[in-house]
């Protein structure tokens, strides 16, 4: 047999209508046919969450880049669990997680506070969970959905926001694999929060 | 699918139509992620691609030109979020979940039945099938392995393989019936065992 002529049979593959001779005809239906031979994968696949579920799932596992603006926003309003939030990732950024607790203590989250410069006047006390739900509730409100509609006031950011987001970026850019850890650990607080 | 469809959901997307965008992602998410569990063999990681992906289709609709086939413009997305994946991957740690159970690729057998209509011999025989297939397609090389993916979930043509991959026409076909090859015979040899 003649070497194969793969970018001819290719062109037939791809639609083209071109004459193939004898040989090439073997080989066309012997690739037809080992075409067929992948078929079993695509069965017995793991059934896949509910597109809902996907457009809705935390922003923490969907749309990571996307929660980096949320946390500023909302630390620099000044809310507690969501200044924990903000203060946690910078911890992800800076240190590893500790796998053999999931507790993280107010001093904890106060000394990186200090540490880092952001101005956090609220003492608290944060428990994992309290934080998975809080957590949840504002994960609602970046979806999917929003996603492709971006709202005007995400489209804009000051300053102030522009600094500290800035920062946390590097820190994003220096330690991805921590933040990836970070996306699997809230998914797991989440599921803790969700059936507490 | 009816094309139609397609058309009228891509021209709903690109006005900012989030159910026109969501129609679309239910029209793709089955393949879309049937590429992403082969090509990664983790469940999370498909899922996030998943997601990953139509976060990428969302921004960038407005670039498809609808001259070309548009699954073939998503899987090309799909396949360069999976090639970045792979190579991150490659030169980082892999991140340690805290619940290693909920990344374990091993589905009990009841959920990675996919077909309920087949009668319970030929569910387990398919499982089975799937999964030396499976082990067989890691013993490729990268490439090959994702061009047969695409081949497979992505139905791309073989010019849009080759654009993929950056690679003469015949050699994307090449690569693709000789890996292909390569996993009949390995099939055959565990056959034999």
């Amino acid at each position: 047999m003649t070497e194969i002529n793969y970018n001819k049979l290719a062109r037939v593959l791809d639609g083209e209508s071109i004459p193939l001779d004898a040989d090439e005809l073997v080989v066309l239906a012997d690739i037809r046919s080992s075409e067929e031979f992948l078929a079993p994968l695509s069965a017995a696949l793991p059934q896949i969450a509910h597109l809902d579920h996907l457009m809705h799932k935390p922003m923490a596992m969907i749309s990571r880049k996307r929660f980096l603006p949320r946390c500023v926003r909302a630390l620099l309003t000044s809310s507690s669990v969501a200044a924990a939030i903000a203060i946690f990732f910078l911890t992800m950024s800076v240190a590893k997680i500790d796998s053999t607790t999931r507790e993280i203590s107010a001093e904890q989250l106060w000394a990186v506070g200090f540490e880092s410069g952001l101005d956090v006047n609220e003492e608290f006390d944060i428990r994992l969970d309290q934080l998975a739900s809080e957590l949840q509730d504002q994960s609602r409100e970046i979806t999917l959905d929003e996603a492709i509609r971006p709202s005007p006031e995400e489209m804009t950011l000051d300053s102030g926001i522009d600094s500290i987001e800035s920062q946390l970026q590097e820190a994003w850019t220096e330690d991805e694999s921590a933040l990836d850890g970070l996306g699997v650990f809230f998914e797991d607080t989440l599921s803790q929060g969700s059936t507490s | 699918m009816e094309y139609e469809s397609v058309r009228d959901w891509i021209v709903g997307m690109k006005a900012g139509d989030a159910k026109a965008a969501q129609k679309l992602f239910e029209a793709y998410a089955p393949r879309l992620y049937g590429y992403f569990y082969r090509a990664t063999r983790n469940h999370h990681q498909a899922e996030d691609l998943l997601g990953e992906t139509m976060l990428r289709i969302s921004s960038t609709i407005h670039r498809y030109d609808e001259s070309g086939r548009f699954e073939q413009w998503l899987f090309r997305i799909a396949a360069n979020l999976v090639r970045d994946r792979i190579r991150r991957f490659k030169t980082r740690p892999t991140p340690i979940s805290l619940s290693p159970d909920k990344d374990s690729d091993d589905m009990p057998l009841s959920a990675r039945i996919a077909d309920k209509a087949d009668a319970p011999d030929d569910r387990i025989i398919k499982s089975e099938r799937a999964t030396q297939l499976n082990e067989a397609l890691e013993q490729l090389d990268d490439t090959t392995r994702q061009m047969i993916l695409l081949r497979h979930f992505g139905q791309m043509s073989y010019k849009a393989i080759a654009e993929t991959f950056d690679c003469p026409l015949g050699t994307a076909l090449a690569r693709v019936h000789r890996g292909i090859k390569q996993l009949r015979g390995l099939l055959e040899s565990k056959d034999l065992q």
